[in-house]
């Protein structure tokens, strides 16, 4: 657990905003408490506030006095936003130029994207690619 | 009552003993040499906080602690333990002894007395002790407390130690090296009742420990005593930062490592872990990644154990 | 007091509440010892005053001097060891659970004037018990103790010398451990010299003792001194002795257990 090479505070962000993306820790979900993550992955409880500090200035956390920390509504949407937005910017900005690099024209790409869309939906699969 | 937890600052630290003979809790005859336990400390510790106190047997990591406690005074140099404005030297002062639970391995108990009976004087004479707490941990280590230390193993001994740290609630707590003897289960039972205890009732802790891959996630500042001086100190954060480690394929990992400096190698057949100084780049982690080399956190016994490695210069030779 | 800013009066008041919790802890810690172990002794020795001379007479003897000649070697030497024993038991975890060397010397003081007074009232008793008892056998019971020339006071006279003996012997002791314990074996062992210098001074103020016998067998002793005199050089010797085991306890150090 947290084996990576950011400092800890930064992977049980990280953590944390891949489970509520992912559904797992729901809005208005109480996450455990600094104490129950140290005894849990036995680590400082320090560490473990630091990580939900920064997590409740982004939004996706916040604190019910005497009660605890509980996921924000409409943190996964936000979070999901920001994915979306960094797709593009860091996923398909990049794909596109490689497929400009390596000549392959757009309406093969948007035949793909397209494609792609019937598969996921069940309908039968178009052949548009050439070899 | 909750007290406030305290910190302490030393300055220019020098601790010097002298020859000595004496007779051992084993009743065996003991030569201590002179030397210089410590070499010109200066060293700030921050209240309320988990700190790691590190260093090989004899880096005077034990020295440092007595200190604080009043169990010994500097040669030279000034020690100041306390809260607020009221840092004060330690030498025969309640506001500081009363207020310092340093645990050794031994655990400091009446040697012809019941455990129980040992608790009892702890119990008289610190001031926020919890009775509850020591007889919970008592039970949770599985210590008879109607038993006396010479019919009790090391490791149980140790945990009598640890229940004394845990139950004085001393706003300066010291734990040094209070695990050796104790078995993996019984430390990771202690581990997590210092981070239960110090959850609810803050206060400093200061765990001086070699064996640095199972606490170093507990410390949030981390001191490196090295030959009575100083190495490091810093927060934990800071010195993880300072390098990472490459585990994969031998070649793949030899690659992205050419060019940086290594800290430690170790091989297990055709992987290879390298612990690589510095901190790694975009680049790096998305090159282990289409390598198939994972990209990891630095251990510190790494860290620790190539600072505190002679310099090639003064190493001796090698004898074959 | 929450984790908020202690004051300076608040500090003061923590002190002398720990300083107190410590000296009480001390005396209760080595007084238990005194008095319980001392009990075991003194009843031992009731036993003996009683028993032997009753047997001896049963068997139609007589006996020249009772079992309380040579007793008052007993005592002393007895609280000697109980310092030694009781010091070595508490240095450790008494430095460990916060308290100071002050209220180790402090409470270590007070538990030794105890004992004295119990020792010495118990030794007077003692004597008394034997008078009383060679009486009734019809024998005669030479009046033994103090060389100190006291008329008809000299039970208390005895007493009083027992008593500040046993005072100056367990602090002799209390602070031969400490020396011990800081200095090691060579050293320690030379800082039982101005010890035992104390031991002969109380010895020879009283008239009574091992010392004081040696001197005499020696043909050094003392004249038989009048008993203010000897009882006030007596004293002295134990202001000496407090000082000592002040000295050493507070220098105590403990030195790592590895």
């Amino acid at each position: 657990m947290f084996d990576g090479p950011e400092p800890i505070y930064v992977q049980i962000a990280q953590m944390i905003r891949a489970q509520v993306l992912a559904g797992e820790l729901a809005e208005e979900e109480q996450v455990m408490s600094t104490t129950q993550f140290a005894t849990t992955f036995r680590i400082n409880p320090a560490t473990a506030a630091k990580a939900f500090a920064g997590l409740v200035d982004e939004g996706v956390l916040y604190k019910r006095r005497g009660l605890g920390m509980f996921v924000a509504p409409g943190a996964r949407e936000r979070l999901l936003d920001q994915h979306r937005k960094a797709y593009f910017d860091d996923v398909l900005g990049p794909a596109l130029a490689q497929a400009d690099l390596l000549g392959i024209p757009t309406d093969d790409l948007v035949a793909y994207v397209l494609g792609t869309d019937r598969r996921k939906s069940g309908g039968p699969t178009t052949h548009t690619e050439e070899s | 009552m909750t007290p406030a937890p305290f910190g302490a600052r030393l300055d220019d630290v020098v601790v010097r003993f002298g020859a000595q003979r004496r007779l051992t809790m084993d009743g065996t005859a003991v030569k201590d040499e002179a030397g210089t336990a410590l070499d010109g400390v200066t060293l700030d510790l921050r209240p309320g906080v988990i700190t790691g106190v590190l260093g090989r047997n004899g880096a005077g990591k034990s020295t440092l602690l007595t200190l604080l406690a009043a169990f010994n005074r500097p040669t030279e140099g000034r020690v100041r333990v306390g809260a607020g404005d009221l840092l004060e030297d330690p030498w025969e002062n309640p506001w500081v002894t009363a207020n310092v639970q340093l645990v050794r391995e031994s655990g400091d108990l009446m040697d012809d007395e019941r455990v129980a009976e040992t608790l009892k004087y702890y119990a008289d004479l610190r001031p926020y002790w919890d009775a509850d707490l020591a007889a919970r941990l008592l039970d949770t280590f599985e210590v008879n407390p109607r038993k006396k230390p010479t019919a009790l193993s090391r490791g149980k001994r140790s945990a009598v130690g640890a229940t004394i740290g845990l139950a004085s609630r001393a706003p300066l707590t010291i734990l040094d090296e209070v695990y050796l003897g104790m078995d993996a289960p019984t430390r990771y039972a202690f581990y997590d009742e210092i981070l239960a205890d110090y959850a609810e009732h803050p206060r400093t802790i200061l765990l001086s420990s070699h064996l640095v891959e199972e606490v170093e996630r507990l410390f949030e500042d981390v001191v490196v005593l090295h030959r009575g001086k100083v190495l490091l100190a810093e927060p934990a954060e800071d010195m993880q930062s300072r390098g990472f480690s490459l585990t994969g394929p031998v070649a793949a990992v030899e690659e992205l490592a050419r060019g940086r400096r290594e800290l430690h190698r170790q091989r297990l057949g055709a992987t290879v872990q390298v612990t690589i100084e510095g901190a790694p780049d975009d680049g790096t982690a998305a090159a282990a990644r289409a390598a198939g080399v994972e990209l990891g956190s630095l251990p510190l016994q790494d860290l620790f154990v190539r600072l505190t490695q002679p310099e090639p210069a003064s190493r001796t030779e090698v004898r074959r | 007091m929450s984790a908020a800013v202690v004051t300076r009066a608040e500090r003061d008041a923590f002190t002398a509440r720990a300083h107190a919790r410590a000296v009480r802890r001390v005396t209760r810690s080595v007084g238990q010892a005194t008095l319980v172990i001392g009990g075991i002794f003194w009843a031992i020795f009731l036993v003996t005053t009683v028993g032997v001379p009753l047997v001896v007479h049963q068997a139609g003897g007589v006996m020249g001097g009772g079992v309380m000649t040579g007793a008052e070697y007993a005592a002393p030497w007895f609280a000697l060891s109980l310092g030694m024993i009781a010091l070595a038991s508490l240095v450790v975890p008494h430095l460990a659970a916060g308290g100071t060397r002050r209220s180790l010397a402090v409470g270590g003081l007070v538990a030794a004037l105890v004992a004295g007074v119990a020792y010495g009232v118990a030794y007077a008793l003692m004597l008394l018990v034997e008078r009383g008892l060679f009486g009734a056998l019809g024998w005669e019971w030479e009046q033994l103790g103090s060389g100190l020339d006291a008329g008809g006071g000299w039970l208390a006279v005895t007493g009083a010398g027992e008593a500040i003996s046993v005072v100056v012997y367990m602090l002799v002791g209390m602070a031969a451990q400490a020396a011990y314990r800081t200095y090691g074996v060579w050293r320690g062992t030379a800082l039982l010299l101005p010890g035992l210098a104390l031991l002969f001074l109380v010895d020879h103020a009283t008239r009574n003792g091992a010392f004081a016998d040696a001197l005499g067998g020696l043909g050094l002793g003392g004249a038989p001194a009048p008993a203010a005199l000897g009882l006030l050089q007596a004293v002295v010797v134990l202001a000496l002795a407090v000082g000592w085991m002040w000295w050493q306890v507070r220098s105590l150090r403990l030195r790592p257990t590895r």
